[in-house]
Order: structure tokens, then sequence, then C-alpha cells
């Protein structure tokens, strides 16, 4: 009996029909729940069975997998790559430019800032944003929050308040990174940002009293169960519309919202108003190069692409649709911050215009190098337990030839 | 009744030869004794016999049929190794018939056999216990009606009283005396103890250096040692190894570690070691010293009563402080006052000493 | 005539035999070479190839990159702390362990044991149970102190996994070092007190060196455990603090580097083989003191009655010390089982865990269906133990071929060479396997479409050097001489095989047998390294459930873990033969 159930597991996978492999991330349209794949099997017309959708732990390892697979794909579509990992994505070589005619309902700055040679095209996006328990750190209890900017977060010790996620695991965690590089850039190359410092200094000084999550989940149920007194992690700019609209968890459009959400407030050129500095995250989905079903590949990246679909992913995968003919509920528009306001205003400034595709590309491995060594420790206890060690070592031995 | 000849048994071990061109005939229905000091070679020979080791050269004849290269499961020897191993998750019934088992015979027959055997060794009432339930004697008992269960050719026994103790090694080693009678089984007994020797030999063939050195009965052996080192592996009293030979006028002058012994005639051969027997000292108690008899000085160390007339003093010789003589004499014959630590001079006839 | 033809079928019957065995060590060698030694293999090759740039440079680079540097330091120093922690602890806990007795010692020492036998993720979850930010100790000490900040903090920090550490290996140090204390020659320390020595100069000529041997071999042990740690540092340190082993990991599976992934596993092989090495070493001398000796320590027994005080006192110490040892080293997997029964939101059952867990629904968090995790578990340990045993039995018929070389008074060459190739996967990391395996499989469509065969070879290359060594030692328990009687007494090689030989075997086939079923079902490292998203396991489920909200449903996971490994050691015990694995 078991046997089976896991050789069902495995064997689908590259099981010579014609059926479609996906990978994506476990928690894809999940919460509360729209199922993509029956509502695609009942659209297209072939069988659940033939559409094997591939859960990973997140984008990061839909990323490897598909590189350590290049030279012999078993997936036709990823789902979750972003705006960050495109570039790596390319260099591998393992996605296929498609120029899909559900394009057309896709907003054209979307399409540019994630891939304009449409290697990925976009499904959903949104701004990462630190967001924060209103029972717990408000207005009154935290002015600073209001207007926030990054080196509040030093100077009013809201760093040990604070969950981010290892950027190099998870994805609204590099979001943070980069949002931080952005802000304060890189002078080592030549990269002002928006203040012209240095963004590993930020990162020393915090490194300590920030709490790291391996992911967005474990950030996640720290924030929840209060285990650790940290009321604010990063993540979506939609998140709060999670407390609000979930139909499960939230407390129901018209009651007071329980938590928000807050991006920085950066502003060097004294504007005469106060700016909004986010970092954009933009989701792709791609067709894989060399996918062993490439037509039936084509079909579903149309079809994820449409307005059916993208009716649902507000409140399912909670961010912004791309398509701009979705529809985007009231709950979830009052609750959330917009990231069109930054795509399309100029009141705001989204950081990816700085921190260019170029740049990121050029970098990025730096950046998770100096980052890991920047909050790698060593700790002076183990060298005064090593010395301590020697010291007894060296004693005992010549206490014995004696 | 089987007789077994060995001819030319050569066996090394790492390089060193164990067994160097051994030849040794076997008589029909004897229980021969294998005598010699650890390391000898003795085990070894022991299990070629038993075909658990293949010999490098040499050949083993069982009543003219040569079984060499016969491994043990064709042989139907009995084999009882030294240390008691029994079977230890089987009850002595299971390890008396495992040997007729394998032999697969009819159940009747195994019953029988097993009848038959545990009452000739005496163990028919510790049928179902298990090895770790009986005592060493008991043990030693099982194996060798383990081994008999299957009427042996040939019942190989190495040092089966070893590791028992005292008081029951005697009535074993009469045991394995009587059942050997009985059956006529042709025996090889491995042992160091001249004194099992003594108990149950027919024949006893001494050995050493990978050879048999010398064989026969044990009396012979023991009145006429070809040389010193049988002589002491036969635990005989008195001996003591030729250091150095001269002739003079008088004879030929022997040294040893105890003094000179002079000869009243010119040997012609060779001589390794003498041997006095106690009983041909006697002791002198005038102030005059015969010219004719060899004289030692020494001084009591002890004396043991071995009857009600007779004693044997250990003297410990002058000049030579770790030798001493073993001297038997009837207490008559003892005229000074027999304390230890006193004085007294021996004497002896040069006819009365065994050159060897 | 007669006897030249007899003579020929023995010759043949030789030659069948030797034909078989010839088999037995090149299906055995085919095992090993194909999934272990080929795969290291692999790793050198990649460890020493690189395709952009200098080799020298980059492997320069690798060595003096402070993250990589930093975390040897730090697998090192945290190594050498916690063996050194719990020996404080240990060796005295040991010694009252040796020297009292009391109602209820040998169940103390059996919940002593239990830490060390359970799957590292188990123990991570009782630690977190515990210890965590909203744990026992944290929230009894939040309510006293009516502070906000914790007592003890064990995410990021060096203390936390230190703790961690010295809670899972403290056991080994007390079941190792009771039998020494035990086996010390006290007449010896008499003869020595009535030669007016005093208590010092006893301990350091007479008990010290009759100790040292076992307290070294038990503190390599610790250290070769602890140097190998990576789940606990992986959830707990992360990226704060790194071992060897997480560095591999992460330098394979989050971004990829298969240079430096291959040459800091050539790095850890080494050390750990130098560590084995000097282990085996001891681990020899202390069971060569041991042997044929009986404990003659003279046990105490707790008196309270006409007593001189500082007895008293002394006595009343010693249990308050036992009194921690145990609740340090048992409470937190009693954590684990009664945290399961607590709901974490209003409204939930206290078998909320349970229920969910046999719903046979698939679960949010798990990402999967429970049911499924467990029948995977159970099937792979069945597999692996099967395969294992198999291994083991062909190990001990090639080395029972030495029974044929000792008729020429010759050590048997196949003997040496098996304990020699037998060695080095024991000095092989569960991450350093699954690296090699991985870099040598993982094009192959075995390993895309069936991945969960290559967490079973892992498995079992894990397991077959303890199963073989349980297998071995009944083996050695046998008189070589009962085999010689039993073939002079007719039966033959077969016969002797199965009336003699496998009857005082068993007893360690199936000790062989449970431990490996034991290592397989809590096996993490490799599992998850090798099929984190395609195959999980419970151990895997429970290690990416256990932060989540719902805490019950991880917890009673690991509640079924501890349950039937505790079953598994139980049987083991009960069969006598408790050997440490290594």
């Amino acid at each position: 009996m078991f046997p089976s159930q896991a050789g069902v597991q495995a064997s689908e996978i590259n099981a010579e029909s014609n059926s479609l492999v996906i990978y994506t991330y476990e928690t894809l349209l999940n919460d509360p729940g729209y199922d993509f794949v029956s509502a695609y099997a009942s659209y297209s017309g072939i069988s659940e069975e033939e559409i094997n959708v591939v859960y990973m732990e997140d984008a990061n390892a839909i990323l490897s997998k598909a590189i350590l697979e290049k030279d012999n794909p078993s997936a036709d579509v990823l789902i979750g790559l972003d705006n960050v990992m495109i570039h790596n994505a390319k260099a591998e070589e393992i996605l296929e430019s498609y120029n899909s005619p559900s394009l057309e309902n896709i907003s054209s700055t979307l399409i540019s800032n994630l891939d304009s040679e449409k290697y990925l095209l976009p499904y959903d996006y949104g701004i990462i944003a630190l967001w924060y328990d209103l029972n717990r750190i408000n207005s009154t209890t935290n002015p600073e929050i209001q207007y926030l900017e990054l080196e509040d977060i030093l100077t009013y010790d809201l760093d040990k308040k604070l969950i981010v996620e290892d950027p190099t695991l998870s994805s609204p965690g590099l979001g943070f990174l980069l949002w931080t590089i952005a802000i304060y850039g890189d002078p080592q190359i030549d990269f002002e940002g928006v203040l012209g410092e240095d963004w590993r200094d930020w990162w020393k000084e915090a490194k300590e009293d920030l709490r790291i999550a391996s992911s967005w989940s474990d950030a996640f149920s720290i924030y929840y169960t209060h285990q650790e007194n940290r009321p604010i992690m990063v993540s979506y700019g939609t998140s709060p519309a999670y407390d609000v609209c979930h139909p499960d968890y939230g407390v129901g459009e018209g009651n007071p919202p329980p938590s928000a959400a807050v991006v920085s407030h950066e502003n060097p050129t004294a504007l005469p108003y106060i700016r909004q500095n986010a970092w954009l995250q933009i989701e792709g989905i791609g067709l894989v190069s060399g996918a062993p079903h490439s037509a039936e590949a084509k079909k579903f990246i149309d079809w994820f692409l449409n307005k059916e679909l993208q009716d649902n992913i507000p409140l399912n995968n909670w961010m912004y649709p791309a398509n701009i003919e979705a529809e985007i509920p009231s709950c979830f528009a009052a609750n959330s911050i917009d990231p069109s306001l930054f795509l399309n205003e100029s009141l705001n400034f989204v950081l990816n215009d700085i921190l260019t595709p170029n740049l990121i590309k050029n970098n990025l491995d730096d950046w998770l190098n100096d980052w890991e060594a920047e909050l790698v420790s060593f700790s002076p206890f183990v060298i005064v337990f090593l010395s301590l060690i020697t010291t007894t070592v060296v004693f005992v031995s010549m206490k014995k030839r004696k | 009744m089987v007789k077994v000849n060995i001819k030319g048994l050569s066996m090394r071990y790492e390089k060193k030869y164990i067994l160097d061109d051994l030849n040794l005939d076997i008589h029909q229905g004897e229980l021969l004794v294998i005598l010699g000091e650890s390391g000898c070679g003795k085990t070894t020979l022991l299990k070629i016999l038993a075909g658990i080791i293949e010999p490098e050269t040499g050949s083993i004849h069982l009543d003219n049929q040569d079984i060499t290269n016969y491994p043990p499961q064709k042989r139907k020897v009995g084999y009882v190794p030294q240390a008691q191993v029994l079977f230890p998750h089987m009850d002595v019934e299971h390890n008396v018939k495992f040997g007729l088992e394998a032999r697969k015979l009819s159940t009747d027959v195994i019953e029988e056999k097993l009848k038959w055997v545990t009452e000739l060794m005496q163990i028919d009432d510790l049928l179902s216990r298990y090895p770790r339930e009986i005592s060493g004697g008991q043990k030693q008992r099982v194996a060798l009606a383990r081994a008999m269960a299957i009427e042996p050719d040939i019942l190989l026994l190495d040092e089966p009283l070893s590791s028992i103790d005292a008081s029951g090694r005697e009535a074993l080693a009469l045991t394995i005396r009587r059942i050997q009678k009985e059956t006529e089984t042709t025996t090889v007994y491995v042992t160091h103890s001249s004194d099992e020797a003594r108990l149950i030999s027919d024949r006893v063939a001494v050995m050493y250096d990978g050879k048999v050195q010398q064989i026969g009965r044990l009396l012979d052996i023991d009145h006429n040692p070809k040389n010193y080192l049988i002589a002491k592996i036969m635990g005989t009293s008195n001996v003591w190894p030729v250091l150095y030979m001269s002739d003079n006028d008088k004879g030929s002058l022997i040294t040893l570690s105890i003094g000179d012994i002079q000869l009243h005639e010119k040997l012609k051969t060779k001589i390794s070691g003498i041997r006095i027997k106690p009983s041909s000292f006697s002791i002198n108690t005038s102030e005059r010293l015969s010219e004719k008899k060899i004289i030692f000085h020494g001084i009591i160390k002890s004396i043991i009563e071995q009857d009600e007339d007779n004693v044997r003093i250990v003297v410990d010789v002058k000049n030579a402080p770790s030798e001493y003589i073993k001297v038997d004499c009837s207490k008559e014959d003892i005229k000074i006052e027999p304390k230890t630590n006193t004085e007294l001079t021996l004497e002896v006839d040069p006819s009365e000493v065994v050159l060897f | 005539m007669l006897v030249s033809q007899r003579k020929k079928t023995f010759e043949r019957k030789a030659l069948v035999n030797k034909f078989t065995i010839a088999l037995a060590i090149i299906f055995l060698l085919s095992f090993l070479a194909s999934f272990f030694y080929l795969p290291l293999i692999r790793i050198f090759q990649y460890g020493f190839s690189s395709e952009t740039g200098n080799l020298a440079i980059i492997l320069r680079e690798i060595i003096t990159d402070k993250v990589n540097l930093y975390s040897l330091a730090f697998t090192f120093g945290q190594a050498l702390a916690s063996t050194f922690i719990c020996l404080i602890i240990g060796l005295p806990a040991g010694y009252f362990l040796a020297k009292y007795e009391f109602k209820g010692k040998k169940l103390l020492i059996n919940l002593l044991t239990i830490p060390f036998v359970l799957p590292p993720i188990v123990v991570l979850s009782g630690f977190l149970v515990t210890y965590g930010n909203s744990g026992w100790i944290n929230v009894i000490w939040k309510s006293l102190t009516n502070s906000s900040s914790p007592l003890i903090s064990i995410f990021g920090t060096i203390e936390g996994v230190i703790l961690a550490h010295v809670f899972y290996n403290i056991s080994v140090i007390i079941r190792i070092t009771i039998p020494a204390w035990q086996n010390i020659d006290y007449d010896q320390v008499e003869v020595s007190r009535t030669l007016g020595a005093n208590k010092r100069r006893i301990f350091r000529k007479i008990i010290r060196p009759q100790i040292m041997n076992h307290v070294i071999a038990a503190s390599l042990l610790v250290f070769v455990y602890t140097f190998n740690s990576f789940a606990i540092v992986l959830k707990l340190a992360n990226p704060y603090y790194q071992t060897i082993e997480v560095l591999i990991y992460k330098s394979i599976r989050v971004s990829p580097d298969f240079t430096e992934a291959s040459f800091l596993a050539i790095i850890q092989l080494i050390l750990n083989s130098i560590i084995i090495i000097i282990y085996i070493l001891f681990d020899r001398k202390s069971r060569q003191s041991a042997e044929g000796k009986e404990s003659n320590l003279k046990t105490t027994i707790f008196q309270f009655s006409k007593q001189k005080w500082n007895i008293i006192i002394r006595n009343l110490g010693v249990i308050f010390f036992l009194i921690l040892v145990g609740l340090f080293t048992f409470l937190p997997i009693l954590a684990v089982i009664i945290r399961s029964f607590i709901p974490d939101k209003v409204g939930n059952s206290a078998f909320y865990g349970y229920q969910e867990f046999f719903s046979n629904k698939e679960i949010s968090v798990l990402n999967a269906n429970p049911l499924t995790l467990l029948g995977n578990t159970l099937w792979i340990a069945a597999i692996s133990t099967v395969v294992t045993l198999l291994l083991s039995l062909i190990i001990v018929f090639i080395l029972r071929s030495r029974y044929q070389s000792i008729k020429r008074y010759k050590t048997s060459k196949a003997e040496s060479l098996i304990s020699y190739l037998i060695i080095l996967p024991m000095a092989t990391s569960s991450i350093t396997l699954a690296t090699g395996v991985y870099l040598q499989f993982r094009n192959t469509s075995l390993f895309d479409n069936a991945v969960w065969i290559f967490v079973i070879i892992s498995h079992v290359i894990i397991s077959v050097p303890f199963a073989t060594r349980s297998i071995l030692a009944a083996y050695n328990r046998i008189d070589v001489e009962l085999l010689n009687v039993a073939s002079t007494l007719g039966a033959s090689r077969t016969r002797i095989f199965r009336k003699i030989e496998l009857p005082m075997i068993y007893k360690g086939i199936i000790v062989g047998g449970l431990f490996s079923f034991a290592i397989s079902l809590g096996e993490f490292g490799a599992t998850y390294f090798l099929a984190r998203e395609d195959f999980k396991t419970l151990s895997i489920g429970i290690y990416d459930s256990i932060s989540t909200q719902t805490m019950q449903i991880p917890l009673a996971m690991a509640s079924l873990l501890i349950f039937v490994t505790i079953l598994c050691f139980y049987a083991i015990h009960r069969l006598g033969e408790i050997e440490l694995k290594v």
C-alpha cells in the first residue's frame, strides 16, 4: 500500500503521458484556497490527473531545482519566480520567452519591470512592507511608526521587535535586503542609493537584535504566537488585508483592522511632501526551456493570466493581480498598500527604479555573501574556550611527563 | 580398532615450524599420551588428526587408508577440545545427539546410542540441563559423550583434565581409561602433565621442537630418557643437565650445576644429562669421606614424611644457591637429628648415576 | 580409486564454496562502490575541479572566506564546549549512579538513555517546547519575574546550540562511564589506602588510569555527534552560526556551488575520519580493560537516620543533583508528549494533533497527508532494515570464510579488507554521504522519479556499520572450537550454519535490524538533503511544521516517533545487547 502511494507521487511526474508538470511554491493560491488545478481542468478539458503540480518550499527551491534539471527538464511551467530571480533564471537559460496573447491585459509597466523580453510573465505583484500588530505597536506606543525610516528601526530599537526572513532562503527576505541596499547604497560598487551610505552598517548594527527566520511562515509563527514579543515582521503591503478579509481568520470588513503595514519614508531631497519608498516584488510565470509539453504549457500560461484566474489572486494569494481587468475586492483594497501607487504616481518612489536589473544581476551574489559574512558571528566565547582547552591539555601533558 | 600411521608431517605458522617432519605410529586400541610443554605443537597435531587443520606436507593413514585430505566430516574422529565447548543453546541431550543427527541416523538408533553413551559417561540424569547449569567436570563428561556417541575410529582428547578441579580429576581420568578400554577405541591424549600420563597411558610420546622425540612405555622412558630435556618433561626428580665434560686419569669428570662428578671410567659418547634416584643417596655421618663415592654438601631445606618409615629430604646444595637434591631414606638410616637448616653430607656411588 | 574420487568431490565442494564467497564479495563491493565509493570519488572530483578560473585561487577563496572560517571555528568550538560540559555533568552523574543504590535506579538510568536514542528532530522539538521563547522554562520565568525578556534565548545564540547538544548527548557520557566506574578495581584502591596513599593520590594513580580510556572514548563519541550536528544548528543558529554540515547543505541546496560544497565535504570527511580512528583505538582499549571484569564497586544505600549531618547533607546533594540531571535530560521528552495534548487554540481538543494526524486528509502546514508521511517513514525504514540486514549477513558470510583459512593458520584477507571497507562509511557524515549521492545521481531519471530509492540507500549506508557491528559482536562470541567439534561430529557446513551459528547470532541480527530500523525512522540530514520536496518522512514533516502556530500536529508526530523508537530500543535492551551507536 505505502510504496504504491509514493510511487504515484514520484512516477507521475515524469510519466510519458502528455501531463503538464508545474513547479510552484507551497502557498500558491492556497489560503483559504482556490483550486486552480480543477479550474484549469474544466477550462481546458484535460483531466486533473494529467496536471501535476509539484509544490516546493519556496521560490528559491523552484529555481534551484529547475537549474539542476536544465539539461533534462521535467517541468513545463514555473510559477513564482520573481523580479530578482529572473536574472539568475535567464543566466542559467532555464526559461523560454513566450509572448502570451493574454499579455494585452497585463500592465505594461509590470511587464517591463519584470522582464521585457517576456521570459517571465507577471501574474501578481505587491510591495514588501513591514507588517505590524496594531495591538502591540501603534502610533500611540511608537509615533515613529507612522513615517518610519529604516534608520528609525535602529534609533527606536524597533529591531528588537522585528522579524526578518533570511534573504538566502526567502523571497520577502531578499526583498527586504534589497530595500536596505536601495535605501543606504553600496559604496563598494559606487551605488548611491537613496542616502549614499552603506547598507552593511545598518545590518551590522541591527544583527544582534534582529530575529532572522528561515522562511515567511517561520517568521509568521513567531509574530502570530507572540513567542518572542516581536510584533513587526517583513511581509507584504497586502498582509493587513488578510487579517480583515480572510473568511476564517479575518475580523471582517468594517471592523477595526488588527494590523497595519508600513514602508519607509526616507526623503533626502527635502521634497515638500512625504515620500514613500518601497521595493516592488513582481511574481511571474514562465515557460521552461525545452519543456516536454510546450504547447499545453503555453495554453496553461494564457489561462493563468486571464481574468478568470486573476480574480482569485487577491483573496487567495494575497497579492495584487497583474491583469488590469481583474476585480479587486473593496475590503482588500481598503486594507492594503496598493503597489500601483508606486508604479504610476510620482509622489512615491519604487526602489526598483534605482536598483536596476543590471545592478542586481551583477551584484546579487556578492550582496548575499556579504550579508552572510556580516551576520556570521564569532563569539569571543569560542576563543576563550579554545584557549582554555589548549592550556588545560598542555598543562596536563606537562604534568604527566614529570 | 584402528591403527594410525603419521609420516613426515610438517606445519608452519608465520614461517616457524610447529610440526617438523613428524612421524608417529599409533597402535590399534591403545591410549597414547602425547606429552609436551605448551607450544610444542601437540594441539596442532591433534587438530591435523581431526582434519581441522590441513598439514603442509606429510600423510596420515588410518588402517592403511590415506585420509590426509579428508575433511573432518568424513573422518569419524571424536574430538574433545581443551576448552569445554558445548553448544550453549542446546541442552545436554541435544549436544550428545548432535553428531548422530548430523549422520542422519534413524530416531530409534539415535535414542539407543544416546542411552548407551550417557549411561557410559554417567550423565543420564543431566539430559535436560543446559551447559551453563552444570559443573566443569560434568561438561567434560558431556563433551566426551558427544564425541563417543558417534563411535569414532579415533578419540582425540586435548588436555581433558586441565579445567577440572583437583577432586574430580582422578575420577574423570579413570572414567576415560575405563571407557577407552571397554570400547577399545584408539585414543590420543594430549597433555603437558606427566602425572596424567602416569595415570592412564599405554604408551607415551614425548614431543618438542615439532617432533616426537621418544615414544614407548612410560617406565621405559622414565628409566631411559634419551636426553635431559625428555627427562625433564617426564617430570623425573634429580635430573641435571651436563654443563661440561672432560677426561682425566681417573675417568670422565662431569660438571653439573650442583658440583662435579668424578666417574671411574672414560665415557665414549657425549651425554646431555644425569639422573640420580632419590633413593641412591645415603647420608654420611662419619667424618671420613670415601674416595670412591661422590660427595655433596648441603643444608636441609625441608623434610617430607612419606609414610611411617620413610621420609624425603630436600637438600639445598652448598655453593649452588638455587639447586636442590631430593633424598629418599628410611627414618632409621638417618643418624642425625632431622632438622631443617642442619648441615649434612650426601654420598652416592658413581655406578648409581644414570647417564643419558 | 575410491579415495581419489572422494578427494575430487571435496575439491569440487571447496571450489563451489570459494565461488559463492567470491560472488558475495563482488556483490558487496559493487554495492558499496556504486552507492558509496563512487559518490565519494565524485565529491573529490567536484572538489578539485573548476570550470571557471584557477582552481588554486578558488580553493584559497573558499578557505579564507569569512563565513567558512567562522563556521569551521564554530563547529570545533561548540563541539568541544558541548563535550566538555557533558563531561562536567555526566561524569559525576555516572559515578553517583554507579555508587549509590536506590529504588528506581535502573529506571532512572534508562530514562537518561532515552534522549540519546531519539531522532535529532524529536530532540529538537522537545528542546523548543522546553527552552524555546514560549517554552515552559521561559514562560515560568516570565510569569515569575514579570519581565518580558526570556531567561534563555536559544535562537541565534551559541548557548542555545550548546544547551541542545548537551541535553542530547549527556546520556552518552553517563551510559559509558557507569560500567567504567563499576569496573574499577577497588582492591587496588584498598591496598593503596593501607599503604597510606591519600585520596588525591589514589585518584591520580589508581582510579584515573582505569577510567581514562572510557572517558576519552565517550568524549570522542559526543564530539563526533556534535561536530556533525545538522538539524539542531540549521534550526536554531543559522545564519549566525553554522556547522560545516549546514554549510555543505546550503552550498548545494540553497545557492549551488558544487566546488565549495565538495571541498567542504572533503574537509569534513578528513576530520571525521581522524576522530573516528582515534575513537576506535580508545574504544578497543576500553573494551579490553573491561573484559572479564565484574562490578566490584561497593554500592552505598542512601540512609538518613543516625548519621552525621555532613553525610546527610552530602546524600541530599547527590539526590538533588541526580534529580536535576534527570529533569534536564528527560523533561523535554516528556514535554513533547504533554504539549501534544495542549491545544494551541481555544476550541481545539486535547487530541487535535492526533485527530488531524489520523484523519487522512492533507494538512496545509505539512502540505501533505500525515498518514502518508507515517507510511513513507515506516516502509522506508522497513526496506532499509531488510537491505541493511542482507548486506550485514553477506559481510558476516564472507567473514565466515575465515574458518577455512584458519585451516592453514592464516588470517583472512577478506576480513581485514571488509573491516577497512566499513570504517569509511562510519566516518562519513550523513550530509557528506547525501552530497556524494546527490552529485553522482542527480542527473539520472531515477533520481527525479524515485528519489526514495536514494533515501533508502543512504539510510542503508548509514546503518550498515551499526548492524554489522552488532552481528559481528554476536558472531565473535562463537568459539571456533564449537564449529570444529561440529565438523568432526559429521555436520556439513550448511548444517553448522543452520544449527549452530544462526541460533547463536540471531539475537545479534535482531538487534542489528532494530538498530537500522530506528536509525532510518529518525534519519533527518540525508533525507532532507536528498528529498526535501519530493518525498517526505515524519522527521521532515516535523521539521517543516515545528514552528507553526499549531504545535499539536508536529508534536503528535514527534510523540509517535518517540513511542516507536523507545519500543525498538526497549526490545534491544531486552535482548541484552545494547551497543552504542557510532
